[in-house]
């Protein structure tokens, strides 16, 4: 999976392409836990990204909470198969999916 | 070694999934050694046995019993048609995921099991007398006889029944079980033989008593393991009443009864003409041949025993690919075990000579018996192969030829040509090989869709609907497996939804065993497949009986993945049969 970081003042976008699963999801919360602190808005950009699993969703998770103290964070161009998995298992309603 | 890869142009790109062997291995082996040991001992039992009551009552005794062997012969006959039958096809049904059918299979076996024996009792009990004139000439042994006859026909109903326990328990993945319960059984009428024949005195009503005793105990050991909570088989009423379902029992257990039946038959046609050959002297020195010959069948036939339930299983998911590994498997390891089995008896060729008084060197005879293992080991692999697989008669012509037929013919030749009589033992397997090579040779060219050894229909690996792969218990290889499936699933057209289900399905289940196996070395053997009616995926496992979605709590963390996959997915199959898990997922 690749990384892309890109921090605008207090907003943090990041850029993933590939597969988040079991494998890449640590490398991913590494990258949160160094990156989030200040940051008042997290941006997920997952045009690239084919694949989620439940690791991936763990992450997402642990990084809405932390967001929802610091600010908030938005997740967009979620493609549909990924949307599905939002849906089915409730995070349509946990994140902010644009 | 990698092993057959059901997946088209797997040898173009090495990066595609492939299946091997490392998962078979480990549940063909760990059911091999008790099959091996199950034989042994049941060997060990009759040997034991002839000389406790040749010695404590002679010759009449040893003769009387012999001259019962055909009842004897009916009883082994009876249960193993019924129960190899029944047995087989519960095995198929498993592999269908028609569990209640296999359950129906085994309640038949009990049952038919029970009503044949009260059959034969009765029957037997009302033509006692007649029955004793027709295996004994003999006044004088005629009373030894009728008594061994009578009590071996009231013992009936455990020498039947024991074949139940024998067949389901392998199929359960309890092989040691059947181990202990043979060995029960063997150490049971040695014992019992001491003490009735002995201290009690009962003669050879008592050496009767003691094999029925000792079989009803080793049986209602194995029927307690199979009623018992972590059996995969259930006690009940039912019965199958299907003509269509009768007639493939009986397809399925008619090499087993004309293994009995052809090896008599053998035994027959064999002293027959050694005697008219080489007198009694040619005939001893066959008696003790085939006592170590029926010591080696503890490895030409434990081995295709050891896997008939994974191979049932295989035949009926339509597993090609798994069977075609496993009856190498099969192959590579009876080979190292038929060496070493040749290396003892051709080394102890003098000292079985010694033990039984024979005058004449067996070595000659070790040694032939020996190369035919290896011959022999081909033919049984391949007969119980096709027994499973459906190609019935196939599997009895193979039987008829090498048990009887070639063995008759060929000690015949050897006779007539004034060579020496134990060629046969090479012989009769040779020549059962060859025939089968030029037989499948003319049925490939009739029927090119069929392999060419082992017949299989490969037409859905052939069409890219199905692919067999093999997956470590890590992380990283169950996400890369989980990722490359996604090839094969465009190739069949699916849809990003389903591609993704699949995808998600490996990964989720998988990482899940993992997690609940910590620090053992799971495998996994993955079977995806896109059929016309199905589209799903089947996950066979090692390590403990964990069926992954059975514990999972909608709102905990731990089982998100495990969740995510139980609300995608149509259908959710779990089984535990021959010690291993599998998971059948259907979109």
């Amino acid at each position: 999976m690749t990384i892309t970081k890109n921090v605008d003042h207090n907003t943090l976008r990041i850029t993933l392409e590939g597969r988040l699963d079991t494998n890449t999801a640590p490398q991913l919360e590494a990258e949160l836990k160094s990156s989030t602190g200040g940051i008042s808005e997290l941006i997920f950009d997952f045009s690239g990204l084919d694949y989620i699993s439940s690791a991936g969703l763990r992450v997402l998770l642990a990084a809405q909470k932390t967001m929802n103290k610091q600010g908030k964070m938005t997740i967009l161009h979620v493609n549909e198969t990924i949307m599905e998995v939002f849906e089915i298992t409730g995070f349509v309603d946990i994140l902010t999916i644009a | 070694m990698a092993g057959t890869a059901a997946y088209r142009k797997s040898t173009d790109h090495p990066d595609r999934l492939q299946q091997d062997e490392a998962f078979l291995r480990k549940a063909f082996h760990a059911s091999l050694l008790p099959c091996i040991l199950s034989i042994l001992s049941q060997n060990i039992n009759i040997l034991a046995d002839g000389i406790l009551v040749g010695q404590r009552i002679g010759t009449d005794g040893l003769s009387a019993i012999s001259l019962c062997v055909p009842v004897y012969l009916v009883l082994c006959v009876i249960g193993s048609f019924l129960v190899s039958g029944t047995a087989i096809q519960a095995s198929k049904a498993i592999g269908r995921q028609q569990s209640e059918k296999s359950q129906e299979m085994y309640q038949t076996a009990v049952w038919s099991c029970i009503a044949a024996s009260l059959v034969v009792t009765a029957t037997g009990f009302f033509l006692s007398r007649p029955l004793t004139a027709l295996l004994c000439s003999d006044p004088a042994i005629r009373p030894l006889v009728w008594e061994y006859t009578s009590i071996t026909l009231i013992g009936a109903l455990p020498k039947i029944l024991i074949y139940v326990p024998f067949w389901f328990l392998r199929m359960d993945g309890r092989a040691k079980m059947v181990a202990r319960m043979m060995l029960v059984m063997g150490v049971g009428n040695i014992v019992l033989d001491l003490l009735f024949l002995y201290p009690l005195d009962l003669g050879i009503g008592g050496a009767a008593w003691a094999s029925v005793i000792s079989t009803a105990i080793a049986c209602a050991m194995g029927f307690f393991c199979l009623c018992g909570r972590d059996s995969g088989f259930r006690l009940g009423r039912r019965c199958i009443t299907s003509l269509q379902d009768w007639k493939n029992i009986a397809a399925d257990g008619s090499p087993s009864a004309l293994n009995n039946i052809f090896q008599t038959l053998r035994l027959l046609a064999v002293n027959t003409l050694l005697m008219e050959a080489g007198g009694s002297q040619l005939v001893a020195a066959f008696t003790a041949v085939n006592c170590i010959s029926a010591f080696s069948l503890s490895i030409v036939d434990g081995v295709p025993q050891a896997a008939s339930a994974m191979l049932g299983i295989y035949s009926g998911e339509r597993d090609n690919g798994s069977a075609a590994l496993l009856i190498r498997r099969e192959w590579r390891t009876g080979i190292w075990c038929c060496g070493a089995f040749a290396a003892v008896v051709i080394l102890c060729a003098d000292g079985i000579a010694f033990v039984y008084g024979l005058p004449l060197s067996l070595r000659f005879a070790m040694v032939c018996l020996s190369a035919g293992m290896f011959p022999a080991l081909g033919c049984t692999i391949l007969s119980g192969y096709y027994n499973v697989s459906g190609h019935v008669r196939w599997a009895n012509t193979i039987i008829l030829c090498r048990v009887f037929l070639a063995s008759a013919v060929s000690l015949y030749a050897a006779l007539a040509l004034d060579l020496s009589p134990w060629w046969f033992l090479v012989l009769s397997e040779l020549i059962t090989l060859l025939l089968w090579y030029a037989a499948t040779t003319i049925y490939h060219r009739h029927h090119p869709e069929r392999t060419r050894y082992l017949l299989m229909d490969r037409s859905l690996e052939e069409a890219g609907q199905v692919v067999n792969f093999s997956v470590s218990g890590d992380t990283e290889q169950i996400c890369q497996a989980s990722q490359k499936i996604a090839d094969f699933c465009r190739e069949n057209q699916m849809n990003p939804r389903q591609v993704m289900r699949i995808s998600l399905a490996i990964e989720e289940v998988m990482t899940m065993i993992v997690q609940e196996n910590p620090g053992t070395a799971v495998r996994f053997d993955v079977r995806v497949f896109s059929l016309q009616e199905a589209l799903g995926i089947r996950i066979r496992y090692d390590g403990k009986a964990y069926n992954p979605f059975d514990q999972r709590k909608p709102h905990d963390e731990q089982y998100l993945g495990i969740q995510l996959i139980a609300d995608m997915m149509e259908t959710i199959v779990y089984q535990r049969t021959f010690g291993v898990n599998t998971v059948q997922l259907l979109l």
